[in-house]
């Protein structure tokens, strides 16, 4: 990382912990609009282990829930503005464009990472879909059965989803075994759940924009 | 067993009602045992009491008929000395005579007696309804009856007839009543020697000689170990066994009876508790079940049951008795004869009402030992499983 | 850290005529001091499992041990013992001793194990009691208080004799929600001041995401597995 990217995570980090939301917003704004930092590098640098920290705060509850809820809102609120920035930036598709849906379980409301996995996707080319948050297991068949994508990518946050990944996986294998898509799973539960690799059988596990690019890369 | 005891006394307390009612069942069970019981037990006693209270249980008679007993000294010295069973000894000479009256004549038994001795067996001064057995000389007493019937005067003198044809005159000097027809219509009674005189016999000489002892229902085997110590054989031992069979089998009989009767009712009780038990280790399945996950041992869970079984026993044993006592009061308050005397009178035998006590006590801990054992059996695991 | 709790091919058979399976070749191992949450549809066999965990039903065939004590071929009283000074449970449905009241009923599975109590332990029966919110009712008769009272009855019954193992089935079960979180809170507080390893079987999505691991039982095998530190 470099120097001027790291002064900038400290003051957007400042602020999101004073709760300082025109100041978090308007930090991130200019540095779109100068150009000073690059989707991806907001994202896996600055927003990203912002995410994180609100995340793993939950078990050590050092922070109240409420101001977690701030936090959160201002991090999707800087996510809502970079996304003209994530057209903007998008590598222009070879050929035929894949199609890639992103969403989060039943109950998983923690959509944030979701979200900048399907930006990634869109950089990367891919025609994304992001449904969102608290999918019930019959709309995401839907969506795959509607929206025929290459990619089915499912973030977890929350592990006790990790139980019900299992079964939705199952579910979509069976459902659609004529079909090519291939599963991507990420989120924090993954990233922090030691077997959580080896239990889970998915075609591929992401956690970062390089992971992703790796993904596209193995399938062209 | 500290444990398993507080627990059997907090799930009896807990449910007031229900323990009330077993202990009652129980309590009705032993008082009915009670009364049944003291209530044979009574009348055996007073038709006992009637029977032989005023009777000689063993009788030394002649071996022939009709023949003196000589010596008779000899016999009583034997008696008393070998014998400390023996409480009454009562020597007497008693033989058929005629009484005159006016022009007709009375067939009577002349009993001669020592009267201080007799009266330790027949009661004579208790049975005086006219004059006072106190006799000398040639004074007699004559049953109530022959009194009435033939209308005999106290202090008239009148002649008496032996069947040898020798006449003798006695003065009465008052009636009594033995409260039995034979002997009431019958009996003379006056004093040895005179019965001597009137009939001809020498002083040492007797008809028989008449013994009560301590234990009544021993008489026969009392008897037949006089016979094989008697070295003399021109008299014989008759005991009031060998002479009331039918009294006797009739005794046996209601003793059987009224045994029966308590059996079938401590049974009926022991069957009640038990199957009432059996329904308080179903009711109570959930909580051993939640005892037994909390590690009490198996031994445990069944002395729980043994001990409500027990404390159950010892709530009725004591209700049974104090109903049972009440029921023997109330029946000898208020059955009465006409007289005001009760009909039956009752006998309380305290070793007896101890031991009914004790059978409540035994019978329904017994009844517990398969509801002991049942919950013995009992797996947490199906209460925990079938909530 | 020590494995608590250890089941080495577990099966259970329901049954001699007709025969019923209910698990199948069960590994499990649980850490001592853990947190740990099971899962599963009715009828997956997670009760059944938690009941062999507690000594409570044996296995048709494989080794169960308990604090590295070998279980499945104890004898009854044995186990009695086993279970009273190792094992607390926490059931859906309380089960109290109803004719007693609340403070004899914490007290009662120590009165199991010393035959009498003194001074100390019913200071420690207070305590615990004050520890589940319950000072108020501590006289009352088990069968006169709420759900709520009831089941913190039972969980400071649970901990009288200090186990090292507190098994839970559906301990909010029949709880409202409020309620079901002080329990949650409580269990998660005993679980951290006396490093009690628990095993919690849950129906609730909120107390199965803040367990340290997740298993999940269906048809009668461990299906999923997650923990994490």
């Amino acid at each position: 990382m470099d120097n001027s990217n790291e002064q900038l995570k400290r003051k957007f980090h400042e602020a999101l912990r004073d709760l300082n939301k025109p100041l978090a917003i308007s930090i991130i704004k200019e540095s779109l609009e100068n150009g000073a930092i690059t989707i991806i590098d907001l994202y896996t640098e600055i927003l990203g282990p912002s995410l994180g920290s609100i995340s793993s705060n939950e078990f050590n509850q050092k922070i109240s829930i409420w101001e977690e809820h701030i936090q959160s809102g201002i991090v999707r609120t800087a996510l809502e503005i970079s996304y003209p920035y994530v057209i903007s930036q998008k590598t222009q598709s070879t050929g035929i464009a894949s199609a890639a849906i992103v969403f989060c379980l039943e109950e998983e409301y923690h959509e944030l990472g979701a979200r900048m996995t399907s930006d990634f996707l869109t950089l990367l080319g891919y025609e994304t879909h992001f449904i969102g948050a608290n999918t019930p297991k019959k709309e995401a068949l839907d969506s795959i059965e509607k929206l025929n994508p290459d990619l089915i990518c499912i973030s977890v946050t929350n592990y006790f989803h990790l139980t019900r990944l299992k079964d939705l996986i199952a579910l979509i294998r069976s459902n659609f075994k004529s079909n090519q898509a291939k599963i991507v799973i990420g989120g924090y539960a993954i990233d922090n759940t030691p077997h959580a690799r080896d239990e889970i059988d998915t075609d591929f596990f992401a956690h970062s924009f390089e992971d992703l690019k790796n993904i596209k890369e193995a399938l062209l | 067993m500290r444990l398993a005891f507080r627990i059997a006394l907090r799930f009896l307390t807990s449910s007031k009602g229900q323990t009330a009612l077993i202990a009652v069942g129980i309590a009705v069970g032993i008082s009915v045992q009670i009364f049944i019981g003291s209530l044979i037990e009574g009348l055996q006693i007073s038709l006992l009491d009637a029977t032989i209270g005023s009777a000689s249980h063993i009788t030394v008679n002649p071996s022939e008929k009709n023949t003196p007993i000589d010596d008779s000294g000899d016999i009583e010295t034997w008696l008393s000395t070998n014998y400390s069973e023996i409480k009454a000894l009562s020597p007497t000479l008693s033989k058929g005579a005629f009484l005159k009256i006016d022009d007709v004549t009375e067939q009577i038994i002349f009993r001669g007696f020592d009267s201080e001795k007799a009266n330790t067996i027949y009661k004579f001064d208790e049975a005086m309804i006219e004059g006072s057995f106190n006799l000398t000389g040639n004074e007699v007493v004559v049953g109530k009856d022959l009194a009435l019937e033939n209308d005999l005067k106290v202090g008239d003198d009148y002649d008496i007839i032996t069947p040898e044809g020798s006449v003798s005159t006695v003065r009465i000097v008052g009636y009594f009543d033995l409260k039995v027809a034979a002997i009431n219509k019958s009996w003379m009674i006056g004093t040895i020697d005179e019965a001597r005189t009137i009939f001809g016999y020498e002083d040492h000489q007797i008809t028989a000689l008449e013994m009560q002892i301590e234990t009544p229902f021993d008489a026969d085997l009392l008897s037949k170990l006089m016979i094989s110590d008697s070295v003399r054989n021109d008299i014989s031992f008759d005991n009031w066994k060998a002479q009331n069979e039918q009294l006797l089998s009739g005794l046996n009989g209601q003793s059987t009876s009224s045994l029966m009767i308590q059996v079938f009712v401590v049974i009926s009780v022991v069957l009640g508790i038990a199957s009432v038990l059996a329904i308080t280790v179903l009711q109570k399945s959930r909580q051993l079940g939640i005892l037994k996950a909390m590690g009490i041992n198996d031994r445990t869970s069944s002395l729980v049951f043994l001990f409500q079984g027990f404390i159950l026993g010892i709530l009725g044993g004591i209700l049974g008795i104090i109903f049972g006592l009440g029921l023997l009061l109330s029946f000898s308050k208020f059955a009465l004869n006409a007289d005001g005397t009760p009909v039956v009178p009752i006998f309380i035998n305290y070793s007896f009402i101890g031991l009914s006590g004790l059978i409540a006590v035994t019978a329904s801990t017994l009844a517990s030992i398969i509801p002991a054992l049942k919950s013995k059996k009992l797996s947490p695991i199906e209460v925990i499983k079938n909530g | 850290m020590d494995n608590v709790i250890k089941l080495n091919n577990v099966n259970k058979i329901y049954g001699t005529t007709i025969k019923t399976q209910v698990l199948f070749d069960v590994d499990l191992a649980v850490q001592q001091g853990s947190f740990n949450g099971i899962i599963g549809a009715s009828g997956s066999g997670k009760s059944t499992l938690l009941n062999i965990v507690g000594t409570l039903d044996k296995p048709t065939s494989g080794e169960v041990f308990i604090g590295g004590q070998r279980t499945d071929q104890m004898n009854k009283n044995e186990l009695a013992r086993l279970r009273n000074e190792t094992i607390g449970f926490i059931f859906q449905f309380h089960y109290l001793l109803p004719e007693f009241t609340a403070f004899e009923n914490v007290l009662m599975p120590y009165y199991i194990k010393n035959k009498k109590i003194d001074r100390k332990m019913e200071a420690r029966a207070h305590e615990l009691m004050d520890l589940v919110g319950l000072s108020k009712v501590k006289n009352n008769l088990a069968g006169n208080m709420s759900g709520g009272q009831q089941q913190r009855t039972a969980i400071a019954r649970s901990l009288i004799n200090n186990p090292k193992i507190i098994l839970a089935d559906e301990p909010t079960g029949n709880l409202d929600s409020e309620t079901t979180e002080i329990i949650y809170e409580l269990l998660r507080d005993i679980n951290k001041d006396f490093g009690t390893t628990f095993v919690v079987i849950t129906h609730d999505r909120r107390i199965a995401e803040k367990t340290d691991r997740i298993i999940e039982i269906k048809d009668g095998k461990i299906y999923t597995d997650f923990a994490r530190f």
